[in-house]
C-alpha cells in the first residue's frame, strides 16, 4: 500500500520512486486537500479525488518499465513507479 | 477513460529502466580505455579528406537524386504531411487521441535522426517551410535565392542554435507542451518568422536558421551517403563524411543544444528533480528553463575550454567550432540511448493516431488498424546494452575524429598532449550520459 497525501501543493509520501514486479497489484490511497485527478500512467488509469477524502485505486502494471503517477489539475508527481 | 486523457506533459509516460549499475560502470570504462588506445596507437597523419573522399555511386543515381521530378516529389509529400499534421493541429480535438504531440516530439524530432543517418541531411529536400517560400517566390516571379538583406558570414549556424534551444524548451519545459494550442502556437511563430527571415535573405536562411535542417544536416554527417565536392553521390565512411562538415560559426552552439538538451531531459525525469521543482517554489517552467539553458551552457563552457586548452598546449591558434564535429556522434549516441523505445513504441502508437486527425472515428491510409508491437518494452536486459553500447560507440567515434583533426592542425610533437583536454571533457560526456541511464 503507498499512501500519499497533498496538502498545500507538497506532496508527502513514504518514496519517490516505488518498485513493483510486472503484473504486482498495488494500491495506492491518495488524500488531496483540493479537488483533482489523478493519473496512473502505464495503465492509464484516472481516478477523480474529492477534497480531503482518501480515494483507493488498485491496479497491476503488466510492462516493464518506469511509469509515473500524477495529478492533472495540480500537475504535481505523486511518485514515479518502477515496474521490474 | 483511457486514451481520453490529456498528458500533463511530454508524449508517452513511459520511460525505460535505469540501466543496471555494472553496465554503467563496464560502459565508462570501457569508454575510458579505448580512448586512450586510440590517442596511443591511432595513425599520426591526418586521414580523413572529407567532402573529396568516397567512392563515386553510378551516375544515374545523381541523375535521379538531383531531378526536378525527384525535387518536386519531395517537396509535395512534405508539403502534404504538413498540411496533414496542421489540418489535425488546428480542426482536431485537443485529445491524447490527436496525433500532433507524436508526429512533432516523436515521428519528426527522434524519426529524422534514423532517417538522417540513413540518407544524409534529408529534412532540406521535405522541409515545407521552404517549399512555401519557394511556391510564394513562384507566384510573384522572384528568384527564391535572392533576398533583400545580404547575410553576414559570422551569422552561421547561431539562428539554428536559438531555434534548436526553442524547440527543445518546447520539447521539455514548456507548460501543457503535448496539447494541440501550445503546439499550433510555436509553430505559427516559427513557421512566420521564417519566411520573414526567408523573404530577408533567400532561401539560404533555412540552412542558416532551421532547427530541423540544422539537426538533419549534423546527424546525416554521419551517413554513408555523401556528395562530393564536384556534385556527385559518394560512399564514404561516415566519419570521413563527418570530418566534411564545415566548421562555420555556430556550429559548436548547436551542437551544445543537442547534446545538453538530452541530458536536460534525461536528468529532469528524475524524481529527485520532480520533487525539488514542486518544492522549491520555482516553479517547473521557471526552474525548467533555467536548467535547460545551463546544462547547455554547461556543455559549451567545457568543450570551448577544452578546445582552447589543446590550443595553449599546441601552441596553436584554435577555435571551438574546428572540433564541433566531434561531438556529433556523442550526441547522437546518447538520442538513440534515450529516445531509442520512444521512437519505437510511441512511433507506432503515433501512426495509428495518424489514422483519425480529427477524432470523427475514421480510419484514413488505413493506419487505424495497424497492431502496435509492445515487444521491445518488455526486453530491458537488450534496451539496456543497447543504450549503453550506443553511448560508447559514439564516445569512441568522437574520440577518434577529434583525433584526426588534431593531428591536421597541430604540431606533431605537441598533437597527442594536445588531445588530453578534449579526451577529458568527452570521457565526462560520456560518463555523464551513462551515469544518467543509470540514476534518472
Amino acid at each position: 500500500v503507498i499512501e500519499v497525501t497533498i496538502v498545500d501543493g507538497i506532496v508527502r509520501t513514504d518514496a519517490d520512486r516505488v518498485e513493483a514486479r510486472s503484473g504486482e497489484t498495488i494500491r495506492v490511497v491518495v488524500t488531496s486537500d483540493v479537488d483533482d485527478e489523478l493519473h496512473i500512467h502505464g495503465v492509464d488509469e484516472t481516478a477523480a479525488l474529492v477534497a480531503d477524502v482518501p480515494t483507493t485505486v488498485e491496479f497491476a502494471v503488466e510492462e516493464p518499465g518506469v511509469f509515473e503517477v500524477e495529478t492533472h489539475d495540480s500537475s504535481l508527481l505523486l511518485f514515479q513507479l518502477l515496474v521490474r | 477513460v483511457s486514451g481520453a486523457a490529456l498528458f500533463a506533459h511530454g508524449v508517452g509516460g513511459r520511460q525505460d529502466l535505469p540501466i543496471p549499475f555494472e553496465l554503467a560502470v563496464f560502459g565508462a570504462a570501457l569508454a575510458l580505455v579505448v580512448s586512450f588506445l586510440i590517442l596511443g596507437l591511432a595513425w599520426r597523419e591526418s586521414r580523413y579528406r572529407g567532402d573529396d573522399s568516397g567512392r563515386p555511386l553510378p551516375d544515374w543515381l545523381t541523375h535521379a537524386a538531383d531531378s526536378p521530378w525527384t525535387r518536386w516529389a519531395l517537396r509535395i509529400v512534405g508539403l502534404t504531411g504538413a498540411v496533414y499534421v496542421g489540418v489535425a493541429a488546428i480542426a482536431g480535438p485537443d485529445l491524447a487521441t490527436n496525433p500532433i504531440a507524436g508526429v512533432v516530439y516523436v515521428l519528426l524530432w527522434v524519426g529524422i535522426v534514423p532517417a538522417s543517418l540513413l540518407l544524409g541531411p534529408v529534412w532540406r529536400l521535405v522541409n515545407p517551410v521552404r517549399t512555401v517560400h519557394l511556391l510564394l517566390c513562384m507566384a510573384v516571379r522572384v528568384d527564391p535565392a535572392a533576398g533583400i538583406l545580404k547575410l553576414s558570414p559570422r551569422v552561421g549556424l547561431w539562428p539554428a542554435a536559438g531555434w534548436l534551444v526553442a524547440f527543445t524548451w518546447l520539447e521539455l519545459v514548456a507548460p501543457d507542451r503535448a496539447t494541440t494550442p501550445v503546439i499550433r502556437a510555436w509553430f505559427a511563430v516559427f513557421i512566420g518568422l521564417s519566411l520573414v527571415g526567408a523573404v530577408a535573405f533567400g532561401s539560404r536562411w533555412s540552412s542558416h536558421s532551421d532547427p530541423f535542417e540544422a539537426y538533419s544536416g549534423l546527424v546525416g554527417r554521419l551517413s554513408w551517403l555523401g556528395r562530393r565536392r564536384d556534385g556527385r553521390l559518394v560512399a564514404r565512411r561516415p566519419l570521413e563524411n563527418l570530418d566534411g562538415l564545415p566548421a562555420g560559426p555556430g556550429l559548436t552552439a548547436a551542437v551544445a543544444v543537442l547534446l545538453g538538451s538530452t541530458m536536460f531531459d534525461s536528468a529532469s525525469a528524475s524524481p529527485w528533480w520532480a520533487r525539488w521543482t514542486q518544492e522549491s517554489g520555482i516553479g517547473p517552467v521557471p526552474a525548467g528553463t533555467l536548467g535547460l539553458l545551463v546544462t547547455i551552457g554547461l556543455v559549451y563552457a567545457t568543450f570551448a575550454l577544452a578546445v582552447w586548452s589543446a590550443g595553449i598546449v599546441a601552441s596553436v591558434r584554435t577555435r571551438a567550432d574546428l572540433f564541433a564535429h566531434s561531438v556529433v556522434p556523442i550526441a547522437v549516441g546518447y538520442v538513440i540511448a534515450h529516445y531509442l523505445t520512444l521512437l519505437i513504441l510511441e512511433g507506432q502508437h503515433t501512426l495509428v493516431l495518424l489514422a483519425d486527425p480529427l477524432g470523427t472515428g475514421a480510419n484514413w491510409l488505413g493506419l487505424g488498424g495497424l497492431t502496435e508491437t509492445r515487444w521491445i518494452a518488455n526486453q530491458p536486459t537488450l534496451v539496456a546494452s543497447a543504450q549503453v553500447a550506443a553511448i560508447v560507440a559514439g564516445h569512441i567515434l568522437g574520440i577518434v575524429s577529434a583525433h584526426d583533426r588534431a593531428v591536421r592542425l597541430f604540431p606533431r610533437r605537441q598533437a597527442l598532449v594536445a588531445q588530453v583536454p578534449l579526451l577529458a571533457v568527452m570521457v565526462g560526456y560520456t560518463v555523464t550520459g551513462l551515469f544518467l541511464l543509470f540514476a534518472a
